[in-house]
């Protein structure tokens, strides 16, 4: 009986003195878009935070909309000092395990990613799944596009590159990507570019961050032969000339292989493309006749070759940065090799083989040629 | 109701013994010392480890019905089997506060910051406790029905994990001049695989005969390519460079992971970590049991009840205590691997030797 | 005997304030007194098959117990006694008791008469395609039910007695040539080392035939329906059943058949395939889910998708409590209204229900006392308590979950596993009448699991493994 009743009371205390860990959900503050700035000499912190109970506010028009997120800045010296002034302005704890997008601005990437990457990696509530961008837009008007929409900022800035890597026309760089190149020996790799386009949140391109410093830009209608190079699986389009026409064409990536080879302390690569290409319409009625098609297929494939070559060009010449991921073939082939030399300058001298296979499908199911007997 | 343990039990037991060991940082270790053939690493050690594991079997198959205790007093003396049981005793105690310092340092760090190790602690012992007093046969079926959901759910998210990550982050398998590397983090790899030695409380019988041998070997094999799953995907996930600063890796890989075709389960933590709890506690559990078993046969005439509420009164204070100690995780894990080949390699080793030799003179 | 230790007799019963009645009939050679209890006895049989042919042979000489027996009453059970100590024990169960004062013999008939209910249809077991003739508090109307199914000569009954004043007879059936022994005796064994005042009900006894006192799942299933008591005895289970009840009891029985239903083996098997499935996810779910809501809302927020965090958060803005108050609260509150709602009467039932579904379903949500959420939890949780077939093995898990939902309330995930695992370790370490409680899933016996959810008479010879059972098979031909 004794022992039952000291059970009893060892329960009850700690029933009433525990749950040290237990906050609901409606507690916290959901934070859905986390932007990390540097003004001057002060780190800022510029959060989007869900409202529980959306607040009414009056809309450009006139009208009354749903304030669904807010948006929540502090600054301070350090980021630690951000984060308490942050604190000090939130009316709950901050939650971070809602974040979906990360935005380091143009100011804070140039100051070195890696001190809030590696703080990133240190908060537990911070998934490592979550993606990583950068924009040169005001980041406080960046989030408040959406203000008044259902879809938050962070939400929007995901679907849109998710959307776009489905079909490789962007790379995803995640935080757990970026700590890997951050730990690894050569540091250099590409972060999406975000930027207000309008009135609107667009891709504008990709930033080059070499050694965790931002260094280079790369606008949007440069990034095709970065994301053959890169991505697996790339879906775009190609305009391409032929006699005075022009043929719209959707370029699939099929495969790639990329073959590093070392002779005689050279290191040279050889890439190689499947594409299949699909007419999907052309300026003209008919008369795409066979003539035509090769012209387009050989005008498609001097495109292609173009844009993988000047993507490489760049990045040998221009920026002078392997961002390409050629250490990570060269590393894997040749291990003991790659070990020895300093490859931020082996990359540089590198030759760089582009070959192109490209099978043409003019038309597909429609017949831009057809044959009429009567 | 009949007691003993089959082998399919053992195979179960095995399983969760030696994976709560160190699952949680093992990606880490191997990834620390092995690198890019952390699995040839693995792959010879589980292949040393199926010998102990014969070695374990088979000196407990010559004497079935009883355990380490019975028939090490009758190989090497009164003295001798007391001075062996207390040997287990030690080694099992300090693997005891080793597990409960590492679940309740991992459950502050990653999951509950604020609630006291005490309280983790006390909340937990009293469990462990009430299974060790439930006995062998008991903890066997539970080890048995936990470790089905175990290597399900545990192999079903890491073969997930092995083709979302990224292959470039293991490759190159092998690099023939690293090769005396692979061999030297063989060290750093035997602690994994420690816990064969608890097969030496299980008094085994007629039913689970030479099979048990054969069973045995296999399953260090497997739950070495289980292991191998483990390591490689995590650093699939992670990066090899980048992997070595977690420690527990295998908790961030997992949280790491998002499956968005299966929606609001895209995130699969909640699965992988029940049942990962699960088989840490049942892994801390047996490791009781042990305790348990040998203390009730060197304490005769205490009450097996007194034994268990002893023993986790005990290891409670011993971890607080040991909580204080600077580098005690590092100590156990330096010497434990040269104490555990004791216990699971070279005592048994000895004692089957003396008993075959026995075996012949008669 | 002599007339006046034939008055002794008669003087004792009568001072001893049993109730009895007396009718004398007066013979040549001497006197016959016709001794029964009115209440528990056919007084129209009596007249009919006693009274009326003794009245015609007052006027014999060898009016003796004997003769009276083979030639004078038309009672189809009678024997004689001649132990008058037995008198008074004969009249309490029911029989009718003729004395005679010329002879030191005397005659028991079986007139007992005792009101019933009809045979129905079965309250806690229902089965939408099996028969609906169920057990009613007659014991010989319960074994007939069996018998006019099994028509087989190693069908045994087995009569025990338990209870020092009531003494309750109590039916152990079964079949001779499939049941293994060693569970027969060991069910008699218990059923005999019973010393008990008395037993009113099978679920009083069953308390007794436990291995532990302090266990609280079920170690053997309560039958209703006749069909699933000859479906028991026909996989080799022993059946028990207890004069007074309309529940016998089933032993041994094992926590995965307690998730069968006998519409399984009835209906179309893939029907029955899916059937069982939805039982145990329903045993899970009544168990697990409304602790994994605290364990999600209260600790481990991040385990679902961030658009599905801000609507569940939305959703609980208004809620005053947290989580595990709010758990807490609206399981005592059903737990109220169904405790509250096997008892009332039925024509305000309704009314109730009605009103407890307003309270919870519009108006607490309207308030803001609980989130929508919890209610589609807690709902679910509810639903899945009552699909397993037998109910007495679900309600152990309801009554359990409230240490787990408490343990998850204070420690979330390490809590709900903690939990899982004592509840696992307690169930595991449980037996019924020497079979593990968790076969054949811990022993893992695998034609048995196979069977114990992919079950169809067609697809199974083979009786399970884990009963021991003598005739291993289901018919000869299988053999």
């Amino acid at each position: 009986m004794r022992n039952t009743v000291f059970i009893l009371l060892l329960i009850m205390t700690l029933l009433f003195t525990a749950c040290w860990d237990a906050l609901d959900i409606n507690a916290k503050d959901l934070t859905t878009a986390v932007v990390v700035d540097k003004i001057g000499e002060d780190y800022a912190f510029i959060v989007e935070v869900a409202n529980l109970a959306p607040k009414k506010t009056n809309g450009e028009k006139g009208e009354s909309e749903d304030e669904n997120y807010s948006i929540v800045d502090s600054k301070g010296k350090t980021f630690a000092d951000a984060r308490a002034n942050l604190d000090n302005k939130l009316d709950k704890p901050i939650f971070l395990g809602t974040v979906r997008m990360l935005v380091l601005t143009e100011n804070m990437a140039k100051e070195g990613v890696g001190e809030y990457l590696y703080r990133l990696r240190n908060l537990y509530e911070y998934r490592k799944a979550l993606n990583i961008v950068t924009t040169s837009s005001d980041p406080e008007n960046l989030l408040e596009l959406q203000k008044g929409s259902p879809v938050s900022a962070g939400h929007t800035i995901e679907d849109i590159l998710n959307k776009l890597y489905k079909t490789g026309n962007t790379i995803e760089t995640s935080a757990s990507d970026a700590l890997e190149k951050l730990s690894s020996e050569h540091t250099c790799f590409l972060l999406p570019d975000i930027n207000i386009i309008g009135e609107a949140i667009a891709l504008t391109g990709y930033s080059v961050i070499h050694d965790s410093y931002y260094i280079d830009q790369i606008p949007i209608t440069e990034t095709k032969g970065i994301n053959f190079i890169l991505n697996d699986k790339v879906e775009c389009i190609y305009v391409v000339p032929f006699k005075d026409h022009r043929a719209t064409v959707d370029v699939e990536l099929k495969k790639k292989k990329i073959t590093p080879f070392y002779k005689n302390k050279k290191i040279s690569f050889r890439t190689e493309f499947e594409l299949d290409g699909l007419v999907k319409y052309l300026d003209i009625n008919d008369g795409f006749d066979e003539e035509s098609q090769r012209e387009v297929e050989k005008n498609l494939k001097q495109m292609i070759e173009k844009d993988i070559n000047s993507a490489i060009l760049k990045s040998q010449k221009e920026i002078e940065c392997d961002y390409l991921d050629f250490d990570e073939v060269f590393r894997i082939k040749f291990p003991n090799e790659y070990e020895k030399m300093d490859w931020y300058k082996a990359y540089l001298d590198s030759y760089i083989e582009v070959n192109i296979e490209l099978e043409l499908d003019p038309g597909g199911d429609y017949d831009y040629n057809p044959e009429i007997k009567r | 109701m009949k007691s003993g343990v089959t082998n399919r039990q053992i195979v179960f037991i095995l399983l969760l013994t030696l994976t709560s060991y160190s699952v949680v940082d093992i990606s880490r270790a191997m990834a620390a010392s092995a690198g890019y053939g952390s699995w040839f690493t693995l792959l010879i050690t589980s292949i040393i480890f199926s010998a102990v594991g014969i070695i374990v079997v088979s000196l407990a198959n010559m004497y079935k019905g009883q355990m380490m205790h019975e028939y090490s007093c009758k190989l090497i003396g009164n003295f001798g089997g007391y001075a062996v049981s207390i040997y287990y005793v030690v080694y099992f105690s300090l693997i005891v506060v080793f597990l409960g310092l590492q679940l309740a340092t991992i459950l502050k760090a990653d999951f509950f910051p604020k609630t006291p190790k005490a309280a983790i602690l006390l909340a937990g012992i009293p469990v462990f406790c009430f299974i060790a007093y439930k006995g062998i046969t008991a903890l066997a079926r539970l080890f048995e029905m936990i470790g089905m959901f175990y290597i399900v759910v545990g192999t079903t998210v890491h073969v997930i994990m092995f083709t979302q990550g990224n292959p470039n982050y293991i490759l190159p398998l092998f690099n023939k001049a690293d090769i005396g590397n692979y061999f030297a983090a063989i060290k750093d790899a035997i602690f994994p695989f420690l816990g064969i030695e608890i097969l030496l409380i299980i008094p085994f019988s007629k039913e689970n005969g030479k099979k048990s041998i054969i069973t045995t070997a296999l399953t260090v094999f497997a739950i070495g390519l289980f292991y191998i799953l483990i390591v490689e995907s995590c650093i699939m996930k992670l990066g090899m460079n980048d992997i070595v600063h977690y420690n527990s890796s295998i908790i961030v890989a997992i949280r790491d992971m998002e499956l968005p075709f299966l929606d609001f389960m895209k995130r699969l933590d909640v699965l992988f970590l029940t049942v990962g709890f699960m088989g840490f506690f049942l892994g801390i559990t047996i490791v009781y049991t042990a305790i348990t078993e040998y203390l009730c046969r060197i304490f005769k005439n205490a009450k097996r009840m007194m034994i268990v509420i002893v023993l986790g009164a005990l290891s409670f204070a011993a971890c607080l205590i040991l909580d204080t100690v600077e580098g005690f995780s590092d100590f156990v894990t330096s010497v434990g691997i040269y104490l555990g080949i004791g216990a699971g390699a070279l005592i048994p080793g000895l004692l089957l030797i003396i008993a075959k030799r026995r075996k012949d003179i008669a | 005997m002599n007339r006046k230790k034939y008055e002794t007799i008669i003087n004792k019963i009568k001072s001893d304030n049993i109730d009895v009645s007396c009718r004398y009939i007066n013979s040549i050679t001497g006197q016959v007194a016709i001794v029964f209890i009115k209440q528990i006895t056919d007084r129209a049989l009596l007249s009919q098959q006693i009274i009326k042919p003794l009245v015609r042979e007052e006027k014999k000489y060898n009016l003796n117990a004997k003769y009276v027996m083979d030639n004078v009453i038309f009672s189809g059970e009678c024997e004689l006694e001649n132990d008058f100590e037995k008198v008074e024990a004969y009249l309490l169960e029911g029989m009718t008791i003729l004395l005679f004062s010329n002879d030191s013999r005397y005659i028991v008939a079986n007139l007992k008469k005792v009101e019933q209910r009809s045979v129905t249809e079965p309250d806690i077991t229902y089965s939408y395609r099996g028969p609906k003739d169920c057990f009613n508090e007659n014991l010989d109307t319960n074994i007939s039910l069996i018998r006019y199914r099994l028509k087989n000569k190693n069908f045994r009954i087995d009569y025990q007695e338990v209870g020092e004043r009531t003494k309750t007879r109590v039916a152990v059936v079964y079949f001779e040539d499939i049941a293994n022994n060693e569970a027969v005796k060991e069910v008699k064994k218990r059923i005999d080392s019973i010393k008990i005042d008395g037993i009113i009900e099978s679920g009083e006894l069953q308390a007794f035939l436990l291995n532990k006192k302090y266990n609280i799942f079920p170690q053997m299933g309560i039958v209703e329906r006749s069909d699933m008591a000859c479906g028991a005895l026909l996989e080799g289970k022993v059946i028990v059943i207890v004069e007074g009840s309309g529940y016998a009891l089933v032993a041994p029985k094992v926590l995965s058949e307690f998730l069968w239903s006998c519409d399984d083996k009835y209906a179309n098997k893939f029907i029955g395939y899916f059937a069982r499935f939805l039982r145990v996810t329903a045993l899970m779910l009544s168990y697990a889910i409304p602790s994994m809501y605290i364990a999600i809302v209260s600790f481990h927020n991040d385990i679902l998708p961030s658009d599905y965090i801000i609507a569940i958060a939305q959703a609980r803005s208004k809620v005053p409590f947290n989580a595990l108050i709010e758990v807490l609260i609206i399981e005592i509150f059903i737990s109220l209204l169904i405790e509250g709602l096997i008892r009332v009467p039925s024509k305000i039932g309704t009314a109730i229900a009605i009103v407890g579904a307003i309270i919870i379903g519009e108006a607490a949500i309207a308030a803001g006392i609980f989130s929508p959420l919890l209610l589609i939890v807690v709902s679910i949780s509810l639903i899945s308590t009552f699909v397993p077939s037998d109910i007495t093995s679900v309600r152990p898990f309801r009554f359990l979950r409230f240490g787990l939902i408490i343990l998850t309330g204070i420690f979330g995930l390490y809590g709900f596993v903690l939990g899982l695992v004592l509840l696992l370790s307690q169930l595991v370490s449980t037996n019924s009448f020497g079979v593990a409680y968790m076969t054949p899933f811990a022993p893992f016996i695998t034609k048995d699991a196979v069977k114990s959810l992919f079950y169809n008479v067609t697809t199974a010879p083979r009786r399970p493994y884990f009963l021991k059972t003598k005739d291993k098979y289901r018919g000869k031909a299988n053999k």
